[in-house]
């Protein structure tokens, strides 16, 4: 039996410019929470992030959508971004924190599907 | 314990070998087939191995009949226990069934190409927190341009179409497509086409799957 | 870098080991992606989730460290 799943390639690009190498980066397969008790932490962790990661995508999206529209000035639009990258920056302090991925990121809601999708 | 592949029509199946080497067996209930593969605890690791495995069985399925995949790692103590539950969905899991017959599903992923993403607009502004705003700006219109051109480029041939923009750092569009077999190799050729014709992405196209995207019937 | 494959290129045998590699990894989120998260929900599945979350979580990890030990081991292209 093939495990291998090469066969289920039907098409890959003739030019390949530089990529991602990891799988991780490609999927952002999501997680479950975890409900372990010995490790409430990690998993109350993982569910603030997840939310904290909800609303930044949230206001990312509405951001963009102004600036789509052009409803925004210039000074706002800087202080706006210096904003999301502050925000950036401590999501990834406090992802190595608590070991958690992007892909950790994530509600499985099982048939309504994933939280942040 | 019993591991669940799928859902099919009431018959036998003449599916190898399950995970373990275990026999695969189909459960009539109802309208339907349950198909599954009887485990002593604890129930099968989630390896890429097994998750392989756990795919060529529903291969193997769908050259029977209509299948709609179950997510891996359902596990059940009692075939009528089983059988209970899926009772009240008997009838819309059916329709679903009716529906993917004669289908297979395809999908196709754009990766972002991470060397060089071509300069955002407005670009004469200096400003760095302007300027993370504009670049992500820019990648959520390049993948809903992408996924846009992939839809008109085969949408005629799909019944169905499940779009995701940016659904991982390295990834602009991952769209599952459900397709009638005999239009699978001319939904290839379109999508060749339209590879060919991406600038700083790469176009893979995978399949044919099961169809795990479209187990819900359409309204 | 980028690898030409149009007929007249003749491509050296670790860029093509490296495009086989990456084609195997897109192949196999495109099969996590249905196998884990698509496809049809059972009730019992959620329970079950909740009651072998450590099995799950764990078996994962493994398939995503061992595919990412096999990343960092390639060669990549560029």
């Amino acid at each position: 039996m093939n495990t291998e799943g090469r066969d289920k390639l039907i098409l890959e690009p003739t030019l390949l410019p530089p990529l991602p190498s990891s799988v991780r980066e490609l999927g952002g397969l999501p997680r479950r929470i975890n409900t372990d008790p010995e490790r409430v932490e990690r998993g109350l962790a993982q569910l603030v992030l997840t939310l904290i990661e909800l609303l930044r995508q949230l206001m990312e999206r509405q951001a963009l959508r102004r600036i789509d529209r052009g409803s925004l000035d210039d000074d706002e639009i800087e202080r706006l971004g210096r904003a999301f990258m502050k925000l950036e920056e401590r999501m990834i302090e406090l992802k190595r924190e608590f070991q958690l991925e992007d892909a950790d990121l994530n509600l499985n809601l099982g048939p309504l599907g994933n939280l942040l999708d | 314990m019993l591991h669940l592949y799928a859902i099919t029509e009431p018959h036998p199946t003449a599916a190898a070998a399950g995970i373990g080497g275990t026999g695969i067996v189909s459960i009539p209930c109802g309208r339907l087939g349950l198909v599954v593969s009887e485990h002593r605890t604890p129930a099968p690791d989630l390896t890429e191995e097994t998750l392989w495995h756990h795919e060529a069985v529903l291969e193997q399925l769908m050259a029977e009949g209509p299948v709609l995949p179950i997510r891996f790692g359902v596990r059940f103590a009692d075939a009528a226990a089983l059988c209970d539950e899926l009772r009240p969905r008997m009838a819309s899991l059916a329709e679903a069934l009716e529906f993917v017959r004669g289908k297979v599903e395809l999908g196709v992923r754009v990766l972002e190409d991470n060397e060089k993403p071509p300069a955002p607009r407005r670009s004469t502004r200096s400003g760095e927190g302007a300027r993370y705003l504009l670049e992500r700006l820019d990648r959520r219109n390049r993948a809903a341009a992408v996924a846009e051109r992939l839809r008109r480029n085969v949408g005629d041939l799909a019944v169905g179409e499940q779009a995701r923009l940016l659904p991982g750092k390295g990834t602009l569009v991952a769209s599952a497509f459900l397709v009638e077999r005999p239009r699978v190799a001319g939904f290839r050729r379109r999508v060749e086409v339209l590879e060919r014709s991406l600038d700083h992405a790469a176009l893979f196209c995978t399949g044919p799957w099961p169809p795990y995207h479209f187990v819900d019937r359409p309204i | 870098m980028t690898l030409d494959l149009s007929p007249s290129g003749h491509l050296p045998e670790r860029e093509a080991e490296a495009r086989r590699e990456l084609g195997r990894q897109v192949t196999l989120v495109e099969l996590l992606d249905r196998i884990l998260d698509k496809g049809v929900v059972i009730s019992g599945e959620i329970t079950l989730a909740v009651a072998d979350i450590d099995l799950v979580q764990v078996g994962l990890r493994a398939v995503i460290a061992s595919i990412d030990r096999l990343a960092t081991e390639q060669v990549t292209s560029g």
